[in-house]
């Protein structure tokens, strides 16, 4: 399985509730444990949490609240040993919160946006 | 002094080290994986990053996340303590490169002494005795000729292994070619180097060790040795301070050896040179160029605080030879106590120690246990006037600890101290291993 298809993988997973998870495919093995915690409590609310400890840099024109954004579309940046790693947002649906600022240092995990999924999505 | 300094490390040496700063009124920095965040080192630390998920190659040896939390906080320096990147001279070059001052000898020596193979060839050439072996080898016929001179058992050994870690025993030539092929898979997979070289097994050796400090000026001192004979699979089960089974003039000996192995190589920090003992002589094994995990007992009979001596030293403030002056009083031990990992959740419903000896532990009762890391649970230290009086102390100690939720190691270290070899001092490193006592198997840390 490569990096793409496991991602796929953990993406279709998010949706289902659980707390540990072992999948086995041939030679792969996938191991999965859920911090409770991060689940989102609201259905069709999703938290975009950053990927890794490194400074939040905006984009040129900062995603606003009440913007419409794609699974594709970069939120922001974050800075790690100088280094810029794109931050996307992973679902449709409509920006709720921005939980940073411009500059911020962020930590792994640290939660930066709220998504409010579309309906087609979220069922 | 230095005003900030990051803990790259976990568990009971990331707040062993926690102390040591806040002695010095040094601020703390931890790092932690979401598995940790509720660990006793991420409270006691002045601030706290979460950098990566459980598993340690995402988090805590994740160079650029350790390293950005040091930027991201603005220390002056990283401590790495033992194990994770405390070995790794990429992290150190990296340190050097964002102007952060590593607590430990430049990442040149790091490099030199964690192949064990150019370590073994360094020895040698500065007149140190080393275990009879070969240097690094590669055809399959030159290593059946070499093995054939060496004769049998001999062990295979990982260059890039250490710690006891990748080494493989033959005992017969029959077995050479499956354990070879065995050895190198398994070093490549673990090390990311293929790389082995053949050692002769030295029969019924002992191990001891040599604690030394360097300061910024890279003279080195030696704060005493420590008998780790005891081992259960090459991991080390009981540690002792000072080691009572050589005597005075061999104690001299080492020290001569040491010294010509360090002198003028410009070490800096806490460093341990391990030997075996074997037939009266000192064959040198390896060198770690960190705080190892049974500081303590040396700690203990010299009156030393060896990690606030190494912050000391690595600000610029004294100098060895002319401050440091360890004397060496009755005889400590250690015994590591280890829990078994399950994958399931585990909780400590209890965990109580008795109040007079010293007991170095990240853990508290309520935590949860996870899977990730390794399985020290606590280390105990006690300090008698003489072996025998360490081990009465260390019976009463094993007996007053309660630890309740986990599987631990604890009755096999009672079996020890109430073994007559093990009191009468006769040992080897394979004593544990050949069935001294009963044990559970995988509870070594």
């Amino acid at each position: 399985m490569n990096t793409k298809q496991i991602n796929a993988l953990i993406t279709q997973l998010k949706k289902i509730d659980f707390s540990h998870a072992r999948i086995k495919i041939d030679d792969f093995e996938l191991e999965i444990d859920r911090d409770g915690h991060q689940q989102s409590t609201e259905l069709g609310v999703e938290f975009i949490s950053s990927p890794m400890i490194g400074i939040f840099h905006q984009n040129q024109q900062p995603v606003m609240v009440g913007e419409s954004v794609e699974s594709a579309t970069v939120l922001g940046q974050i800075e790690s040993m100088k280094l810029y790693n794109e931050l996307l947002a992973g679902f449709n649906g409509q920006v709720k919160k921005v939980l940073v600022n411009d500059g911020d240092a962020v930590e792994f995990g640290q939660n930066l946006f709220e998504i409010e999924l579309n309906e087609d999505i979220a069922e | 002094m230095f005003k900030k300094v990051l803990i790259a490390n976990r568990g009971e040496i990331a707040c062993r080290l926690i102390r040591a700063c806040h002695q010095l009124n040094i601020k703390t920095v931890a790092v932690y994986s979401t598995a940790d965040k509720n660990a006793s080192f991420v409270q006691m630390a002045n601030e706290a990053y979460c950098i990566g998920p459980a598993t340690a190659t995402d988090s805590y040896l994740n160079r650029e996340a350790v390293l950005m939390a040091g930027i991201i906080a603005n220390v002056d320096a990283i401590h790495p303590g033992y194990g994770f990147l405390s070995e790794d001279g990429m992290f150190v070059q990296m340190c050097e490169q964002c102007g952060i001052q590593w607590l430990g000898p430049r990442s040149e020596i790091i490099a030199l002494m964690g192949d064990k193979a150019a370590a073994r060839r360094f020895a040698a050439s500065r007149g140190v005795a080393i275990i009879p072996g070969t240097q690094v080898l590669d055809h399959p016929s030159r290593i059946k000729q070499e093995a054939d001179k060496l004769g049998f058992p001999l062990l295979i050994k990982a260059s890039r292994g250490g710690g006891g870690k990748g080494i493989k025993k033959v005992s017969q030539v029959s077995e050479l070619d499956n354990m070879l092929s065995l050895a190198k898979r398994e070093s490549q997979s673990a090390f990311a180097n293929g790389e082995i070289y053949l050692e002769k097994v030295l029969v019924n050796a002992r191990h001891i060790e040599i604690q030394v400090i360097g300061d910024q000026q890279g003279d080195i001192q030696i704060l005493g040795d420590r008998d780790c004979t005891l081992q259960i699979g090459r991991q080390k089960v009981i540690e002792e301070s000072s080691a009572t089974f050589i005597t005075g003039a061999q104690r001299r000996e080492l020290g001569q050896a040491v010294h010509q192995l360090l002198d003028g190589v410009g070490y800096q920090g806490l460093g341990t040179v391990e030997f075996l003992f074997c037939e009266d002589r000192f064959y040198f094994l390896e060198m770690n160029t960190r705080l190892q995990v049974e500081h303590g007992v040396t700690e203990t009979t010299s009156g030393l605080d060896v990690v606030l001596l190494q912050l000391q030293l690595a600000s610029g403030q004294g100098k060895i030879a002319c401050d440091i002056s360890p004397t060496h009083s009755g005889i400590a031990i250690e015994s590591r106590i280890t829990m078994k990992l399950n994958s399931q959740e585990a909780y400590l419903n209890e965990f109580s120690f008795p109040e007079n000896v010293r007991v170095d532990t990240g853990y508290q009762v309520g935590d949860k246990i996870t899977p990730y890391y390794d399985a020290l649970l606590a280390k105990v230290i006690v300090h008698g006037d003489n072996r025998l009086d360490a081990i009465e102390k260390m019976k009463q100690a094993l007996a007053d600890i309660k630890i309740d939720g986990v599987e631990t190691n604890l009755a096999m270290l009672k079996q020890i101290m109430n073994n007559r070899a093990y009191q009468q001092n006769q040992f080897t490193i394979e004593t544990l291993d050949t069935g001294m006592v009963e044990q559970h198997e995988s509870l070594t840390s």
